[in-house]
């Protein structure tokens, strides 16, 4: 690598940002055609589809540009090429749950705010600059509110989108504080060199001043994952929206979150190491968030009746578990026990993504207008009638509950491992007690899970058939999501290689070019 | 070999798919394609035992590579390996599997009318998870296995069992999914400490075992209180087995879900589902952590007693045949766990071939119930009774289950329960004379059952109740005065007794000839007892006051304490390796 020119690196920087580049162009020019073209919605999906296509082509085609991290906007390191893809592909299959969810009208509005919701959930995984990833999930927040306002049905509808606007924009507000602070301490946005600065130099970030940056950083961010304290909106929000809402919200939102905390908060605070203060804090705050969204998540769930507030409760705890991985990724930088906390993390996201999607989609498909399913008794006797449909949301609700050979297992027992192996020092038993939580909470979330597979297939049906429509794009979502759920249980070995390799370039600080080697530079 | 044992364990599964895949097929076709792949399976696995050699240390047919791993990469960046083989304690427990699954085909093969597909294709789905926990070398396969048993059998509960189906298969999945979460735990713990003091990152089960028996780290030998690590790690492994067994406390799914699953679930679980609990704890608490054992033994067999007590009694107290049974299954279950924690030769020899015998006994018990359930639609020994008049042939097969299980002489169960008791005389007299009255009120309550239900003058329900193919020959003139002379219900059919002769034979000739079982399954046992020997050795020289543990006097309360000094010094070695 040598030091570019001004005007190359802005080059660079476009040229590593194509795939999102091309998503905005496309979804700019449908909100901007919509106004004056009459389509029917299917063109406006098979666009957007085409469009997510040509992405996820692009992402290949710049897999391997790199350059000077510390004087980029963006790194294209293999953390930003993961995620991309899982949002790339998660993309395509959202697109296939909501093609037939909007009316004409509405539909290049509706498919453009979905493509700019992927762009910028990729622009926060490859942002390398504090106000470059907070641009990124702007660009997620505002089509959000759109995309809740579009769908405005009834009063319960505008209160969830009110509802999650005030917040989001509060939320926004508690995270430009935190990296008000963190430029503070060290006069730096650039994310690389945050973590290279924090490496090497004792006391950067200063530990008050750091404290500040952790805990209002963590506040803004556990806003997007619905971490304890910041989930009241979750259930709200799932219930008063369409389902295809309510499946974007429990995905996107969470998994940008955590990437976005891996690149700043793990990635800045983690390169300390276990010896100074606030790592420990750190390690301590999330392990408290981690352990009390879980525990709330799962034991709130068990009284829950309606089918998305139940998911909404579910996303809740599985924030948690994720959590878990992050407590994790604080300790071990990139050397670490049997497993790193980032990769066990990047490894349950992509689990979440298939068995939570897959969930919303069966919902989707069999809750038409004449025969609304909205409770867990309304899924009753599903089985005896639509035993493929019935089948792919029991195994997407066995793999949440982390029953093996599925994903949602193989995630678990690498969350746990990367618990466990990390509890070395003096918060070992705190490492410890996470990966018990961990578990116990896993017990008493499978039986909401259970109760639903129970409703399916072991109770008869009551009241009126079931009116499902199934199209074949939604068909394909489901089954995407169901296989992936069941593959990447049995053959998990590709993903969590990939996540391996993410998880090291979270904590990849390379020597600086224009710098003496980092020997002179720690002056103390 | 090791091909043909990775066949066996998914055979079923491939059965399984067949099935699943055509499920609108009849009764009548879904039962000869399930019965066609179990007992292809039993050949296979029967080939298997032909082929083991018995005097062989460590597993077979394994794909063992010359470092000492077997089987193939998995995970591959955690280094968990596909590895599958057996060895003489598995293998007894693998072909018990085959066996009882054509047994379970076999008391289906009337009963299941209804979605009969998707019931076998259960069955055979639950005979993969269960062939392949028994032949896993590798803790996460053996894991993966062991839960995914939850899952055919929730549904085979849950649909095709009792009015009271819907509860006692949520009780049976979530009761036995929160212990195994426990005991997950424990195994990574266990994993985890190898890799901190050896550095070697292995999931391997023989690697494990040997490694963990010769950790260089002298707190690993400490059992002092409850908080040494090998306590710890004991009581999360020993979470999820056991209720598994079920012990004493954490037994009260049981019961329910035996008396609630339809016929071949019964056998199935009574018969082998519960024999995992024991295996998992000789495979994981007594060969990793013995000196957990050793410091909890008081705890250990005093439940183990409590448990064939209270199974006993209970038992006693029982109406229902089907239940009596499931009790009966409790009380003997606390004789395995007794003979494992003795933590001798002796017996944890009865106590591995009492794994076997009970699946035999008890398998036939609950296929000869449901033979008469079958028929009469009740259980209640009040309701039934002289059905020796009915079938003398199904008489006989209750009767020699029961005298087997019953642990009479030159019957299978007293090959198992009396090493069982020898080798807890030896360890603690106390406890051997109270649970040799447990296995005098074992032979009573067995009786009593006998005494009322096959015995006497032939008492059948009214025939009101009797449903349509208990009608078939039963003309309805008859119905009435079918009281005392001959019965009019369908006899024992040809499959009931294909089902349960392979099982008589067994009962007789374990009793009477035990010795190529004990030969093929001691060279999986004496090291197992010699390790903990070896580790109680080393527990004495660690806890005795001129070590250098004792004299600093802080033991370290768990594995939180530091890397010793050997393997400081040596640079973590790189992810994924197994030596």
């Amino acid at each position: 690598m040598i030091a570019l020119t001004p005007f190359a690196s802005a080059v660079q920087t476009l040229r590593i940002l194509t795939p999102e580049l091309i998503l905005l162009a496309v979804a700019t020019a449908m909100m901007t055609a919509g106004a004056f073209v009459r389509l029917p919605r299917r063109a406006w999906s098979i666009l957007s589809a085409a469009t997510l296509g040509l992405g996820i082509v692009a992402l290949f085609l710049v897999r391997g540009e790199t350059y000077d991290p510390y004087a980029g906007l963006v790194v294209n390191d293999a953390l930003a090429f993961y995620s991309r893809l899982i949002f790339l592909l998660t993309g395509l299959i959202v697109l296939g749950m909501a093609h037939d969810q909007v009316d004409d009208a509405r539909a290049p509005e509706f498919f453009g705010a979905l493509l700019m919701i992927n762009a910028g959930a990729m622009l926060v995984c490859s942002a390398n600059e504090l106000v470059f990833l907070f641009v990124g999930l702007e660009l997620v927040s505002i089509p959000t509110y759109l995309l809740l306002y579009l769908a405005r049905r009834n009063a319960s509808t505008q209160e969830a989108a009110t509802k999650y606007f005030f917040l989001s924009i509060f939320s926004s507000a508690l995270l430009l504080f935190g990296m008000a602070y963190l430029y503070g301490t060290t006069g730096v946005s650039n994310l690389k060199a945050l973590a290279y600065l924090s490496k090497t130099m004792a006391n950067v970030p200063q530990l008050q001043l750091g404290l500040v940056a952790l805990v209002f950083l963590m506040a803004g961010l556990g806003f997007r994952i619905a971490a304890v304290p910041f989930h009241f909106y979750a259930p709200d929000v799932y219930q008063g929206s369409p389902a295809i809402l309510a499946a974007l919200l429990a995905w996107v939102p969470k998994g940008l979150g955590f990437v976005a905390i891996l690149r700043t908060v793990v990635a800045v605070i983690g390169a300390q190491g276990a010896e100074s203060a606030l790592n420990q804090k750190a390690v301590l705050l999330a392990a408290i968030l981690a352990a009390v969204t879980m525990t709330l998540g799962n034991t709130v769930a068990l009284a829950q009746n309606n089918l998305k507030r139940l998911l909404a409760y579910s996303s809740i705890a599985h924030a948690g578990y994720l959590m878990i991985g992050v407590a994790v990724a604080f300790r071990n930088g990139s050397s670490g026990g049997v497993t790193l906390g980032a990769e066990s993390l990047l490894y349950y996201l992509v689990a979440y993504a298939a068995m939570t999607l897959g969930a919303f989609a069966v919902i989707i498909a069999i809750n038409s207008g004449d025969r609304p399913v909205e409770t867990v008794d309304d899924m009753a006797g599903l089985a005896a009638t639509h035993r493929p449909l019935a089948l792919a949301m029991a195994v997407c609700l066995f793999s949440l509950a982390g029953i093996p050979p599925l994903a949602g297992f193989v995630g678990k027992f690498e969350l746990f491992t990367s618990a466990w192996s990390a509890s070395r020092g003096d918060d070992a038993s705190l490492f410890q007690c996470l990966a018990l939580i961990g578990a116990i909470n896993s017990a008493i979330g499978a039986y909401y899970y259970l109760r639903i597979v129970v409703v399916m297939f072991l109770r008869p049906a009551t009241g009126k058939p079931f009116s499902v429509r199934l199209t074949w794009p939604t068909g394909a979502a489901i089954t995407a999501c169901t296989l992936l759920t069941l593959v990447l249980g049995i053959f998990a070995s590709p993903i969590m290689e990939a996540a391996h390799e993410a998880a090291i370039a979270v904590s990849d600080t390379p020597a600086p070019l224009e710098l003496a080697p980092p020997k002179a530079v720690t002056v103390r | 070999m090791a091909i043909l044992l990775i066949l066996t364990v998914f055979l079923p599964l491939i059965g399984a798919i067949v099935l699943m895949a055509s499920s609108k097929l009849d009764a009548r076709r879904a039962r000869a394609i399930a019965l066609g792949f179990v007992v292809a399976t039993l050949a296979l696995s029967l080939v298997l035992l032909s082929g083991f050699a018995p005097g062989k240390l460590g597993p077979q047919f394994g794909f063992e590579h010359g470092d000492g791993s077997f089987g193939f990469p998995w995970m591959g960046p955690l280094g968990v390996r596909f590895a599958l083989g057996i060895d003489g304690v598995s293998l007894w427990l693998f072909v018990l599997t085959s066996l009882l699954m054509i047994t379970a085909v076999f008391s289906s093969w009337e009963s299941i009318k209804d979605r009969a597909a998707t019931h076998y294709a259960l069955l055979l789905a639950l005979q993969t998870g269960l062939l392949g926990l028994f032949a896993s070398l590798d803790v996460v396969l053996f894991y993966i296995f062991f839960e995914f048993t939850l899952i055919p059998l929730f549904f085979l509960i849950g649909l095709y069992g009792g009015p009271e189906r819907r509860r006692a298969s949520v009780t049976f999945f979530l009761y036995t999914l929160a212990g195994s979460l426990l005991t997950l735990l424990g195994v990574i713990a266990l994993v985890g400490v190898h890799y901190q003091y050896t550095g070697i990152l292995t999931f391997s089960l023989p690697q494990l075992t040997s490694g963990l028996a010769t950790l260089p780290w002298d707190g690993w030998f400490s059992a002092t209180s409850w908080t040494s690590p090998q306590v710890l790690i004991f009581l999360l492994l020993f979470a999820g087995f056991a209720i598994k067994v079920p012990m004493f406390p954490f037994h009260t799914w049981l019961p329910l879900a035996h008396v609630e699953a339809p016929t071949a679930g019964s056998i199935l679980l009574a018969g082998v589902m519960l024999k995992v609990g024991g295996y998992g704890l000789f495979r994981f608490n007594l060969s990793m952590t013995p000196l957990g054992a050793e410091f909890l033994f008081p705890l250990l067999a005093g439940l183990s007693v409590i448990g064939i007590l209270y199974g006993a009694l209970a038992a006693l107290a029982q109406t229902d045949v089907k239940r009596l049974v499931a009790y009966s299954s409790v009380s003997h279950m606390g004789f395995i766990v007794l003979g494992l924690f003795s933590l001798n030769g002796t017996g944890m020899d009865g106590a591995v071939i009492q794994m076997l015998n009970h699946g035999v006994t008890t398998g036939a018990l609950f296929a000869c119930v449901g033979v008469v359930y079958e028929r009469y639609h009740t259980r209640e020994m009040a309701e039934i009774g002289g059905l020796w008049n009915w079938s003398p042939l199904w008489a006989f097969f209750i009767i020699l289950a029961s005298l087997g299980s019953a642990a009479v002489p030159l019957l299978n169960g007293f090959v198992g329960e009396f090493p069982i008791l020898l080798g807890m005389y030896r360890r603690s007299p106390v406890h051997a004379v109270l649970a040799a009255v447990g296995m005098v009120l074992g032979a009573y309550y067995l009786l009593w059952m006998l005494q009322r239900v096959v015995f006497g003058p032939l008492k059948e329900p009214n025939p009101h109740t009797h449903d349509a193919h208990a009608n078939e020959v039963a003309a309805d003139a008859h119905g009435n005065d079918a009281h005392g002379h001959g019965s009019t219900v369908r006899p024992i059919g040809w499959h009931e007794i294909a089902g349960l002769s392979p099982l008589m034979v067994l009962i007789v000739v374990i009793g009477v000839y035990p010795k190529p079982f004990f030969d093929r399954l001691r060279p999986a046992v004496t090291p197992v007892v010699a390790n903990i020997a070896a580790e109680q050795e080393r527990a004495k020289q660690v806890t005795s006051p001129s070590h250098p543990l004792m004299t600093k006097a802080a033991i370290p309360p768990s594995i939180r304490s530091a890397r010793p000094a050997s393997s400081a010094s040596t640079p973590p070695p790189p992810r994924g390796i197994s030596l």
